[in-house]
């Protein structure tokens, strides 16, 4: 018995991509785990987690969500109730979204506790409170999806907020409202910014900061 | 026998280690532990010409004739159990993921077979003349509040495409699907347009207030 293979596939190694695979594999955990390891390192994985994890119950959700006034809350209940795990999809997505938040504000006060933004890393600062503002935008537009009593009241109140930023305020609240007041229009603008704008915007400045980890490394590990 | 290659193998050692293995008449097996190719001869007798010429080539670093179990033992490295038991972990996760995931994406045809009523609609909060879009199993359901008690539930699916959705029309007392232009009446017959059938008509029950829909089976 002596199998005549080549070198190259001695172990799944295909093209190269175990060892590229192993790398990132070995940069991630360098982030996660540390022989230093101090305080609350983990919430950077958790983030990530839980970013994979609204990715994948969003794509499910929309596959029988309707952004249509009529039929949007009608949708979300025959998910929970009819479609198997629907209920668990949506409390899953839903759950995963306040956590981000939490997890995020952990990051960020741990960030600041330690002066992690200090130079060279104020870019890198500067896009986790970009990542910050467009993460509370999904968890604000996707709260009105439901097209509930809730969600409804929360959007009012939510694009009063809107009005009141300075310049653009006004602007920006006309667009996602579609017009002067909330109406049909309003959930699909909601919707396409929840579901279609925003993640990509998460997923390049996501890769941004990962890049500037890498190349910067973490402030954990300096003298 | 176990003979360790060296860490920097390359190809070409490789090759003409198995040119060595080749002119073996006895088994031997790749392995890799710890990081390095490991290759396992059966066969103990070192004596023989093959076997040694493989024991003295170059890319060989290390050679165990007679491995002890503690040294078979150190070739297993932790990061090698670590890497299987995390492999083992999220193939399993993975595997009992995909059932629930599978039957997530299949749901409509499969719920087709339910029966019983559904609520469609609370005659308080439907004015006559009025109606209410609902999703019933997946499809489209139009109810319309005909008069103080009398209540249609038609599939709102229309008969000339079936991408379409009719849309009730309260002024004209009519269902207009805005496709083709095709045009119902509040029973579903067709009034104009390209529909070729009636809309499907359920069967509706009013119990406590609550305007309920029987399935078809």
């Amino acid at each position: 018995m002596s199998p005549k293979r080549p070198l190259g596939k001695a172990r799944g190694e295909i093209l190269g991509t175990r060892s590229r695979v192993r790398r990132l594999l070995n940069e991630l955990g360098r982030v996660v785990i540390t022989p230093r390891y101090k305080g609350i390192r983990w919430s950077s994985a958790v983030i990530l987690l839980l970013l994979f994890v609204q990715l994948f119950t969003g794509v499910l959700l929309s596959l029988y969500y309707r952004p249509e006034p009529a039929a949007a809350h009608e949708s979300m209940r025959f998910l929970v109730s009819s479609v198997p795990s629907g209920w668990l999809v949506r409390g899953m997505h839903h759950w995963a979204g306040d956590l981000l938040l939490v997890a995020v504000a952990l990051h960020m006060t741990r960030v600041f506790m330690r002066r992690a933004y200090a130079n060279p890393r104020e870019f890198q600062w500067l896009v986790g409170v970009g990542l910050l503002l467009i993460v509370l935008a999904m968890r604000f537009t996707g709260s009105l999806l439901p097209w509930d009593g809730e969600g409804y009241a929360g959007a009012l109140l939510g694009l009063k907020l809107v009005e009141s930023v300075p310049l653009l305020g006004g602007l920006l609240a006309v667009w996602l409202r579609a017009g002067d007041v909330v109406g049909p229009d309003t959930l699909n603008r909601f919707f396409t910014t929840h579901a279609l704008l925003l993640p990509w915007l998460v997923l390049a400045l996501f890769g941004l900061h990962a890049v500037l980890v890498s190349r910067h490394g973490l402030s954990e590990d300096e003298p | 026998m176990l003979m360790i290659c060296r860490p920097d193998l390359q190809k070409q050692d490789f090759h003409r280690l198995e040119e060595h293995i080749a002119a073996l008449d006895e088994s031997a097996r790749w392995t890799r532990r710890a990081g390095r190719l490991v290759l396992q001869v059966r066969g103990r007798d070192p004596e023989t010409p093959a076997l040694k010429a493989l024991a003295d080539d170059p890319a060989i670093e290390w050679v165990l004739s007679d491995p002890s179990p503690e040294e078979t033992a150190r070739l297993f490295s932790r990061r090698d159990l670590l890497d299987v038991a995390l492999a083992t972990t999220g193939l399993l996760t993975a595997g009992c993921l995909a059932g629930p995931i599978g039957l997530y994406l299949n749901a409509p045809p499969a719920y087709r077979g339910l029966h019983g009523d559904v609520l469609v609609a609370r005659i308080d909060a439907l004015p006559v003349g009025g109606a209410v879009s609902r999703i019933v199993d997946g499809d489209d359901v139009i109810v319309i509040r005909r008069n103080a008690d009398s209540f249609v539930a038609l599939s709102a699916t229309c008969t000339h495409s079936e991408a379409c959705v009719v849309e009730w029309d309260g002024a004209r007392r009519q269902l207009l699907c805005p496709c083709h232009r095709g045009v119902f009446d509040v029973f579903g017959n067709v009034v104009s347009g390209p529909p070729p059938r009636p809309l499907t008509t359920f069967e509706t029950v009013i119990r406590e207030g609550n305007v309920y829909m029987r399935r078809k089976r």
